[in-house]
């Protein structure tokens, strides 16, 4: 796991990117609307990020749309992930994600990061998703 | 060249039992492409038929229920939930729109749904597609109806057509007839190839004038029905719905949405997403879809085992040829190779035939299923695995065939040119 | 002993040994020297080590010591894909019965040493496969059973058969086993006559084995192998 961490980090250094995770995005206060400098200087950045699925299209093999979330399986005993834990992914034009289930996944894109509390209908976090690619060694 | 054109006419020679061999081969690989089939087009034909759906609400019970009886028309609610806590929920800030469906009569087999406006307007499949009229157009007052396709070719249906609806979802027709209030068809739908086209469209306020004056679960004595000329719309006030389809302005709340209505505190309600419910669905047939796969493997090599005890068996009476060969100045190596492309010619004769079997047997079922379960099973394309496990058997095919070749090149070594008879 | 005058031997043996492993020797030979051309007919009844004789011959075995030259090249030197394929090249073969592949046609059955073989292939000289079958199945009397199924012949057209197939692309060297055991008298006669008349033709020469002394005058020579193997 952890060489399998180790080769990931050194695959994203070498293509420039950040990586972003999810302690640093919960310095987006959702009750305030405060963004510390840590998580605001994810806005417009390149990263590379890793969570689970929650896919929108019907489609149950490609998908354009879908939410990154820090755990798997929306249970009905646990409430949601507060929004500065989930991002909205969106894939750039034309290109589709292949679905992956049950697994972490690794999405690089652009992130934004949207001012405003995360009222309804709000992300408090964007992604323009270039890749997802399946992490293995977790 | 010369040693495919000479396996070609060995094999020909033996025509009986090259043709077993070949349709041994050919049955279990239609197996396995035909159980990958209808697998794969199981699942597309299910997600295609509702898109852009993020949440489908219903009574509190078991997610799977809820999307068979929402969406696929198969089984029934066992709850239904208020208008009211129905109106609620449309009316949250992050909902862009609603679908509701009342569910749970039917006509002649066909299942009725009471829903509104919005279904025509707003329901989605195969990613884009929306619900269109063939003729006629949707349902306004209470006593129209809409059906789909299937139901109109079925039941031979036209605009204008009187039908009359029956309590209880029973495949014909019922004994509880609502023939007190018959509904007049003003609209027939294009084919969507999805269970859209085997129900029956009334709005929520004919489902609930259909059910008037009913008192205890019985309908109402004869002579005592409200008479259906003098029912109006704004007379009749909607109690409750089976389920809805929810869509959210922002995906971003579908998961908050999801949470808050299933914990809705007037009633106990239940909301699912599409995509992750279906997965659920495709992960318990899982199991019986691997134990099917192993089986079908099995099948397949007990096909090509077929091949090789035939060839094996083949060589003592081939001992002959096997020494002209040698004499015209074959080497072992020729009689391999002659062998071995045999074999692989039987496994890829056996190929061909079975994948065209397969879809051929899918042609035929195609039909048959779309008219039970009114979900249209496409033809999908072998995958890139699919193709692979198919390149797979050939050279299988090929590799068996070292067996008997090799047996073939001792005996050669050993007869030279002397085979005694 | 030397060739006649602008001949080569065809075969010249010298104490070439055979036996199989383990196995008492069934072939010892001390010499044996056939010009090319010759017609020469090797007496040898059964169990005197024929078969060996001729898969020495024919390169399926390889002499356990001794030399074993055929058309000026030592077979005991090549490795068995070198024999197979000098075989192809050089050498017609006639069975004693059962010759001919069951599932080919008779044209099919005559052209497979040139389809397997490319120097017989190029001696046909430019002409088509097809058509030197027919000129040699034509001059055996069977141009019009080309397209038959062989299965369909008598075995006297069946030898004849093996005969234009053996001869097909002018090899050096033609064997003939026994070819002619399960003929009638008569069309033994004129069997040979044919082969004889082929192989002038094709300048070839015509090693026959045969235990039946009958046909002995028409040869040029006659050996008998159970002078000449000193393993019995």
């Amino acid at each position: 796991m952890k060489a399998a961490a180790l080769a990931l980090a050194m695959a994203l250094c070498a293509s420039g990117q950040k990586r972003a995770d999810w302690v640093q995005l919960r310095g987006y206060n959702y009750k305030t609307g405060r963004i510390n400098a840590d998580a605001r200087s994810l806005d417009r950045a390149e990263v590379a990020m890793v969570g689970y699925m929650v896919p929108f299209d019907d489609d149950q093999s490609t998908t354009v749309e879908f939410l990154l979330v820090p755990h798997y399986g929306q249970c009905i005993h646990t409430p949601p992930p507060p929004p500065n834990q989930m991002v909205l992914v969106r894939m750039e034009a034309g290109r589709r994600a292949r679905v992956v289930w049950d697994k972490p996944v690794s999405v690089s894109g652009r992130m934004f990061v949207e001012e405003g509390k995360g009222a309804l209908g709000r992300p408090l976090y964007r992604m323009v998703g270039t890749r997802v690619d399946e992490v293995t060694g977790y | 060249m010369v040693l495919l054109s000479l396996a070609y006419h060995s094999l020909r020679n033996r025509l009986l039992t090259t043709a077993l061999t070949v349709v041994s081969i050919a049955l279990s690989v239609a197996l396995l492409v035909g159980v990958e089939q209808v697998r794969r087009g199981a699942r597309e034909s299910f997600s295609n038929t509702i898109s852009q759906t993020d949440l489908i609400v219903g009574a509190r019970g078991g997610s799977l229920q809820l999307l068979l009886y929402a969406v696929f028309r198969m089984g029934s609610a066992t709850n239904n939930i208020s208008y009211e806590s129905y109106q609620i929920l449309a009316r949250h800030p992050a909902v862009e729109w609603t679908i509701p469906y009342s569910l749970g009569d039917s006509h002649r087999g066909f299942r009725v749904v009471g829903t509104t406006e919005e279904f025509y307007t707003r329901y989605r499949f195969r990613r884009h597609r929306k619900i269109e009229f063939a003729a006629g157009r949707a349902p306004r007052e209470i006593f129209e109806v809409a059906i789909g396709s299937d139901v109109a070719s079925a039941l031979g249906y036209k605009i204008g057509d009187a039908v009359t609806l029956t309590h209880g979802v029973a495949s014909g027709r019922g004994i509880l007839d609502h023939d007190d209030r018959p509904f007049r068809i003003q609209g027939i739908l294009a084919r969507t190839a999805t269970p859209v086209d085997r129900s029956l469209y009334i709005p929520l306020e004919g489902m609930e004038a259909m059910h008037m004056d009913w008192a205890d679960g019985a309908p109402p004595m004869p002579g005592e029905e409200t008479p259906a000329a003098s029912i109006r719309k704004e007379h009749l006030q909607i109690k409750q719905i089976t389920a809805f389809l929810l869509r959210a302005r922002s995906r971003i709340d579908t998961l908050r949405l999801q949470r808050e209505i299933n914990t809705f505190e007037d009633e106990p309600l239940m909301a699912i997403i599409p995509g992750v419910a279906l997965n659920e669905l495709w992960r318990t047939i899982g199991y019986a879809e691997d134990a099917l796969s192993v089986v079908t493997a099995f099948v397949l090599v007990v096909g090509l085992l077929g091949m090789l005890v035939s060839l094996y068996t083949s060589l003592n009476e081939r001992r002959r040829e096997m020494a002209i060969l040698r004499a015209v100045g074959a080497g072992p190596r020729t009689i391999i190779f002659l062998l071995v492309t045999e074999s692989g010619l039987l496994a890829l004769a056996g190929t061909v035939l079975g994948v065209g079997l397969a879809y051929a047997l899918a042609l035929t079922a195609q039909p048959l299923v779309e008219r039970h379960f009114g979900l249209f099973i496409p033809l999908v394309r072998p995958t890139a695995a699919g193709w692979a496990y198919l390149s797979a058997v050939v050279v299988a095919g090929v590799l068996i065939g070292f067996v008997p070749a090799v047996k073939a090149y001792r005996n050669a070594l050993a007869d030279g040119l002397g085979v005694r008879l | 002993m030397t060739p006649a005058a602008g001949r080569g031997w065809a075969i010249e043996m010298e104490d070439a040994r055979f036996s199989y492993r383990g196995g008492p020797e069934i072939v010892r030979i001390g010499g044996l020297r056939v010009e090319a051309g010759e017609h020469v007919f090797i007496f040898g009844p059964s169990g005197s080590g024929k078969t060996t004789l001729l898969g020495l011959l024919a390169g399926v075995l390889r002499a356990t010591s001794g030399r074993v030259s055929i058309l000026g090249q030592d077979l005991t030197a090549m490795k068995p894909s070198g024999r197979d394929a000098f075989r192809a090249s050089h050498i017609g073969y006639i069975f004693q019965l059962f010759n001919l592949i069951p599932y080919l046609s008779v044209r099919d059955n005559i052209t497979l040493p040139c389809r397997l073989n490319a120097e017989r292939r190029r001696r046909l000289n430019g002409t088509p496969m097809e058509e030197a079958a027919g000129r040699i199945a034509t001059h055996l009397g069977m141009g019009s059973l080309l397209g038959e199924n062989v299965s369909r012949l008598s075995v006297g057209q069946q030898q004849r058969v093996a005969a234009a197939r053996s001869l097909m692309g002018t090899p050096e060297l033609v064997i003939a086993d026994e070819p002619t055991s399960s003929l009638d008298f008569d069309h033994r006669e004129r069997f040979v006559e044919l082969l004889f008349q082929e192989c002038r033709e094709a300048n070839s020469t015509l090693i026959f084995v045969s235990h039946d002394q009958s046909l002995m005058p028409m040869f040029h020579r006659t050996v008998s192998l159970t002078e000449i193997n000193e393993a019995m």
